[in-house]
């Protein structure tokens, strides 16, 4: 295996799902390429708001997800690339498998919103269900 | 991903494109594979030809992952095969849940037969959601 994606934000799914990422990655000698994606704002078009600053603050939150994560699973032989994009998370996380030529994707199971856990979360259900490459989902 | 990398095998594309990814990744991180089929519960009758239609599907189902288990050791990759009986979404989800061993379960997003009608709709949502373990899903 040459690259693995895990896809992550702060949820303990995720969080597993990175971990397990790093052990198949530095097993097999792939690359682990670590990637949050922030979902741009919804602003109402009636209003004229500045929101650079929050928009800043999260592209901030999200690279320092990633960083804090890549440090964390740091292990000698194991490169790490953390990477933070804005857009749609299911569409991104599936296009940047594509471009990049990823053998696996790795995400976790639900994301940190507090939705039940009975069902998939919306970004792995709509990942399993048009990613055309294997998908490892990680409860 | 010392151990073992369980297999739903039925004999469709997409299980054979599924024990062909977990061969690979067993290769690459020396796991032992394990190549399960599930036979769905005939309905109980008691007309003659009951007994030797289950024990001709169990024979067939024996073969099929034979054949697959063979092509794998050829390429050097300890295989051992385990043929189940039930629902097969929920077995294969317990047998990998139950057995300590077991560090993933590899299947095909689209299967045939007892896999499809089991997994009717979304295919991949609906293992992924019941197996406890990490679940990989490959197209």
């Amino acid at each position: 295996m040459q690259l693995i994606l895990a896809a992550i934000d702060a949820s303990q799914p995720a969080h597993r799902a990175a971990a397990l990422a790093a052990r198949l990655a530095a097993k097999t000698g792939a690359k682990l390429l670590l990637v949050n994606v922030v979902e741009p704002l919804w602003i109402p078009s009636d209003r004229a708001i500045d929101v650079s600053g929050l928009v800043e603050e999260l592209q901030q939150a999200s690279r320092s997800l990633v960083r804090g994560t890549a440090a964390r699973l740091e292990q000698p032989g194991l490169p790490i690339e953390p990477l933070s994009l804005t857009g749609s998370p299911a569409i991104a996380i599936v296009d940047l498998a594509d471009a990049r030529g990823a053998d696996l994707v790795v995400l976790g199971s639900t994301g940190s919103g507090a939705v039940a856990r009975a069902l998939l979360g919306s970004v792995a259900d709509r990942v399993l269900r048009t990613c055309t490459r294997p998908v490892l989902v990680v409860h | 991903m010392q151990k073992v990398i369980m297999v739903g095998c039925d004999g469709s594309a997409g299980a054979q494109r599924a024990a062909a990814f977990a061969s690979n990744l067993a290769a690459e991180t020396g796991a032992r594979l394990e190549l399960t089929t599930v036979l769905p519960a005939l309905p109980s009758l008691s007309a003659p030809g009951a007994e030797a239609l289950e024990q001709s599907q169990e024979r067939a189902a024996n073969q099929l992952l034979q054949e697959e288990a063979d092509r794998m050791r050829y390429l050097g990759t300890k295989v051992e095969c385990r043929t189940l009986h039930g629902s097969p979404a929920e077995t294969l989800a317990n047998c990998a849940d139950q057995d300590g061993d077991v560090d993933l379960l590899v299947v095909g997003k689209h299967g045939q037969g007892g896999l499809k009608h089991a997994l009717a709709g979304s295919v991949a949502s609906r293992l992924a959601h019941v197996c406890q373990k990490p679940v990989v899903l490959v197209p």
